[in-house]
């Protein structure tokens, strides 16, 4: 059990860029999109079963690629990289 | 039969847009609320897993849904305002999801549909009323903050008036939305959707042609104002939806009166905070919970005499400290920092920042914080108890302390004195410990050391150190001992073989010189039986012998004098004629250790109805009573920034045209003293101990 | 700048005098029991002092103390607030004897400590308010001494500026190094130790020299012989002057006091 002050994980990252984002990225995007295609097809070809899969996977799409880019501390905010002025 | 037609004038293309517009939203809110949480784990881990899982999430449910610590006493006004905001947007949205269950789920995989009749009509009785209450709620809340001219609301940012005017487009673009489609179908069941009813029917002579080109427009802008409102929370002041209740649950269980402790402090290496990554990730996300209210600054003592030190703002600077490292904006209109400082917090002059030169890589203390602000604290805690959200702001600050005091040495020269004094003496003073009990020898008191038979007492009196040497002090433990006496309570004091308690050291950030002191005491106190009840008539050893030394070993049964005087006088052991109000009465002062710390509120006044014959209530008592200003170590350091927090509490006393205060500690007997001779007013306004005033009560009877 | 720092252990200053008792017969001071004695208070300024040059210049802080057992919590006190290195001369037939064979002995001991550019003593021990020790020791080691001293300027490795305290103000004086000051509390507020000190002192190994690790010749008596000690008996009495009117009552005061000499 470690004591209740033993220091805490050092910050393990440098920002990175958008570049840099790897597969799950990549995977999330993906997913959005279907997402996506399956919300327009229900709008525009008139599925509406299409409807609520599509906005699923949009919402969770939208939100994975989110997460992966704020787990490796991609900086989406202009001005706020490490080491610059605000 | 009631229904609507879901998405009437509604284009394809403008649905298409609205599904994409979702993964816009749901990336941004993820992306916001991941940042935040990875800055929070930055923080030190905790010592175990969090416990009691099921109470902190029922504590946080209740106080989120039913509000309960924002309708307090007092904030009837704020808490309704908030209360109908909240209310009204959670409907609002559950009535979006009803829409959608309908449209996408229900009629498309099930073939039925319930969103019309009788169902139909109460939802929309019911949605029209919260969409009216959330509007009402919003209005209030505008009138609050630009309106009422509130100390606390002197400087808004656009942030705030973003977020309330972004509120209130949607409200009442979804109201016209609904009008707008009444005018133009000429709905027969118009009058069940009520609030846009009287609208619909002033729009009734228009071309429909204009209405439904009207509706679209409402229709882009009310999804485009959600879309922003959405993508706003993360990097705003709306974080709090989420930061708040999280807040409340981390601290749900944290016990209310004790600072925590440092374990086996000989072997480390580091102490205190210095650095964000010093404080634990469950206080890191305090930061992220405040939402810029400003009840902690109502009551607090320094906000209100001038002093730098202002709980809201040190929040607001560490937080956006954290969010500026965390690679978010604190919210493009909120407080940023930049060159100059920052900006946007409590300041005085319309554009004077807080401090000066705040270079990105900053030092927490010194650039973000400064040592003024952390040394002002009088841990009276009325920031904490007032905070909606349960942020912590004294063991933030007493933590800084700590690494000023245990590692950096930097501290006001005053303290010195008083460490000095405390290693020698084992009391802030300069007295030799030796004599200690002189005041008991004359008193006819006894040290329990004397004592033949101790399993014969029935209580141990812990005098503490100013009712020991103080010459005011040791008249109230004088008149304790007369109380005792007369109710035939055996009773005995440590005597020489007391020590400080080691709360100023504490509350000082020493806690090194806490340990010292406390596992003196506890050695002792264990040597003579831990289970005898121990009566403190000082407020602060009672919380810390009560609430901190079990940290260290010391487990014991401890009531303040107020509370046992009100039990010897409730049993009839202490017989006191009922009392009759002498002139005014004395005005009764809430102790904040003896109050917000332990919620002993009605002892004491139960004791001056009966003694006294009753008491005047101050404006500011209970758990807003103001602060005499002692606390924190305070008592020992000059004041010299702002105007004096004893004085501002003793003219609230003197106004409420009582002869005198009545206190229960000693630290305020202590500052009201001075505070009469300052303001010259001792001749007409006195200042007692409750225990001197039931002592004198007796002395008219024997 | 290699300094050296002397300090010592005396009863807590803050005591209340009446507290204090003295044996007549074997003329020592008894002190309250249970108060544990302190380091004194201008050498505490002496070592602030010293650990802000080296701080400031770099080097080695020594901290030397004379005195029984009870003295090594005064030198843990001193590395505790930073010292690098402490000891300890104790030895019965020098713990107790006068200014000049204290001064001997801890001139001895800094001699034996080797290259030194400063030597900072309080300017007196509170308990004896003698002053003489510190001059003594530079006296033993041909060191130029001032005292006291409010202040240090413009520390280098050949000099100091010493600002020495006068009846009606101060003088300044460049001092040459080696040298010894005499350190007055207006110089400076002693820091607090920090908790890594305190620590770090609980667990360092104070040498201990005697007389004889010192080589000082044994029988040498002392310069000053304590013949007395005493708590002065005083009294009081109170006259009060009986007059018809207040200046009457002054002019008889003013008589009465020319009388006694007072005036």
């Amino acid at each position: 059990m470690r004591a209740a002050n033993s220091p805490g994980r050092a910050p393990e990252l440098v920002g990175a860029t958008i570049a840099a984002v790897l597969l799950e990225a990549v995977l999330a995007a993906l997913l959005t999109l279907v997402g996506i295609g399956l919300t327009s097809a229900g709008v525009f070809a008139h599925v509406p079963q299409a409807v609520a899969p599509g906005a699923l996977l949009t919402l969770v799409g939208g939100g994975w690629l989110g997460n992966a880019l704020a787990r490796r501390d991609v900086r989406l905010f202009p001005g706020t990289r490490e080491g610059s002025k605000d | 039969m009631p229904t609507r037609p879901i998405g009437w004038n509604v284009s394809e293309v403008a649905f298409g847009v609205m599904y994409v517009l979702v993964a816009v939203q749901a990336l941004l809110l993820a992306y916001g609320g991941t940042r935040r949480y990875v800055m929070w784990r930055r923080g030190r881990p905790l010592s175990g897993p969090l416990d009691r899982v099921g109470e902190r999430a029922r504590h946080a449910l209740a106080v989120t849904f039913l509000h309960r610590r924002l309708l307090r006493p007092g904030y009837l006004y704020s808490g309704l305002m908030h209360l109908f905001i909240f209310w009204g947007f959670v409907v609002l949205f559950i009535g979006t999801l009803i829409v959608l269950l309908e449209a996408d789920i229900v009629r498309p995989y099930f073939g039925l549909s319930f969103y019309q009749g009788t169902f139909y009509v109460v939802y929309k009785l019911v949605i029209n009323l919260f969409g009216l209450l959330f509007l009402v709620g919003l209005l209030m809340a505008v009138y609050r903050r630009y309106g009422q001219q509130l100390p606390r609301f002197r400087r808004s940012l656009s942030d705030d008036a973003i977020v309330l005017g972004l509120l209130l487009f949607l409200g009442l673009t979804g109201f016209l939305l609904q009008a707008l489609r009444l005018a133009a179908t000429h709905d027969s069941a118009a009058p069940i959707h009520w609030v846009s009813y009287p609208v619909a029917l002033a729009l009734g002579g228009v071309d429909p042609a204009v209405l439904t080109g009207a509706h679209a427009v409402t229709w882009w802008s009310h999804m485009l104002a959600n879309t922003a409102l959405l993508v706003y929370i993360p990097v705003s002041k709306l974080a709090h939806i989420f930061t708040g209740p999280a807040n409340v649950f981390l601290r749900a269980t944290d016990p209310k009166a004790a600072l925590n402790t440092i374990a086996n402090i000989e072997e480390q290496e580091h102490f205190g905070v210095a650095k964000l990554e010093d404080f634990s990730w469950k206080q890191l996300v305090n930061f992220d919970a405040c939402m810029r209210c400003g009840r902690c600054l109502d009551f607090c003592p320094t906000f209100n005499t001038g002093k730098p030190l202002k709980p809201r703002q040190l929040i607001v600077e560490i937080g956006a400290y954290m969010n500026r490292q965390a690679g978010l904006l604190a919210g493009p209109a909120g407080p940023r920092i930049d060159e100059a400082g920052v900006r946007g917090s409590e300041l005085t002059a319309a554009d004077e920042p807080s401090l000066v030169q705040v270079p990105v890589i900053a030092n927490l203390i010194g650039d973000v914080v400064s040592e003024d602000e952390l040394w002002d604290c009088t841990t009276c805690r009325a920031c904490m108890e007032q905070c909606p959200v349960q942020i912590e702001h004294v063991p933030l600050i007493v933590e800084m302390r700590r690494n000023l005091v245990l590692e950096q040495s930097k501290f006001p020269q005053e303290l010195v004195t008083l460490f000095n004094n405390l290693e020698r003496n084992a009391n802030p003073y300069s007295f030799p410990a030796s004599t200690r009990a002189e005041w008991a020898a004359a008193a006819g008191v006894q040290e329990l050391a004397q004592v033949a038979d101790p399993s014969s007492l029935e209580v141990i009196y812990w005098v503490g150190c100013m009712s020991s040497f103080d010459a005011r002090g040791q008249r109230v433990a004088t008149a304790l001992a007369k109380i005792f006496a007369a109710a035939e309570v055996r009773f005995a004091i440590l005597g020489r073989e007391e020590g400080c308690s080691g709360d100023p050291a504490r509350r000082a950030g020493n806690e090194y010189l806490f340990q010292l002191l406390a596992q003196a005491n506890i050695e002792r106190l264990n040597h003579y039986s831990s289970e005898k009840r121990i009566v403190a008539s000082c407020p602060h050893c009672f919380n810390t012998l009560k609430n901190e030394y079990p940290q260290l070993g010391g487990n014991y049964e401890v009531i303040h004098h107020s509370q046992f005087i009100q039990e010897l006088i409730s049993s009839g052991r202490l017989k006191v004629a009922p009392g009759v109000l002498e002139g005014n009465g004395f005005a009764y002062h809430d102790p904040c250790y003896l109050g917000r710390y332990n919620e002993v509120y009605d002892a004491p006044r139960d004791v001056m109805q009966s003694v006294a014959g009753g008491f005047a209530e101050m404006p500011r008592c209970r758990d807003r009573g103001f602060c005499c200003g002692a606390g924190g170590a305070r008592a020992f350091m000059e004041e010299k920034r702002g105007t004096r927090i004893s004085h501002n509490r003793l003219n609230e006393a003197i106004d409420t045209r009582a002869d005198g205060v009545a206190v229960a500690c000693p630290f305020c007997v202590t500052m009201f003293e001075d505070g009469v001779r300052a303001l010259n007013v001792e001749e007409r306004f006195a200042v007692k101990d409750i225990a001197e005033i039931v002592a004198a009560a007796l002395g008219s009877e024997s | 700048m290699d300094i050296v720092v002397t300090v010592k252990q005396v009863p807590d200053p803050d005591i209340p005098p009446t507290h204090f008792r003295v044996d007549e017969a074997t003329r020592t001071v008894i002190p309250p029991a249970g108060v544990s004695p302190v380091m004194n208070g201008y050498d505490a300024h002496a070592l602030e002092a010293a650990l802000r040059l080296r701080d400031q210049l770099g080097g080695k802080v020594t901290v030397v103390s004379l005195g029984p057992d009870s003295a090594r919590d005064a030198l843990k006190r001193a590395i505790a607030m930073g010292a690098d290195a402490a000891v300890h001369v104790n030895d019965p037939a020098l713990n107790a004897a006068d200014s000049t064979t204290t001064a001997r002995a801890l001139a001895a001991a800094i001699k034996k400590l080797g290259h030194v550019d400063l030597v900072l003593s309080g300017r007196q021990a509170s308990d004896t308010d003698g002053g003489q020790v510190h001059l003594g020791i530079a006296t033993h080691l041909g060191l130029p001494a001032v005292s006291p001293v409010q202040k240090i300027d413009d520390p280098s490795a050949e000099t100091v500026v010493a600002e020495r305290i006068v009846e009606d103000g101060y003088q300044r004086l460049r001092v040459r190094l080696p040298a010894l000051l005499g350190v007055s509390s207006e110089m400076n507020e002693p820091r607090y130790p920090p908790l890594k000190g305190i620590m770090a002192a609980g667990r360092a190994q104070i040498p201990v020299w005697t007389a004889a690790d010192l080589e000082l010749e044994a029988g040498q008596p002392g310069k000053v012989q304590l013949r007395r000690l005493y708590v002065e008996t005083r009294e009081a009495s109170v006259e009060i002057i009986e007059a018809e009117s207040p200046g009457e009552a002054g002019a008889k005061l003013a008589d009465k006091l020319r009388e006694a000499r007072l005036v």
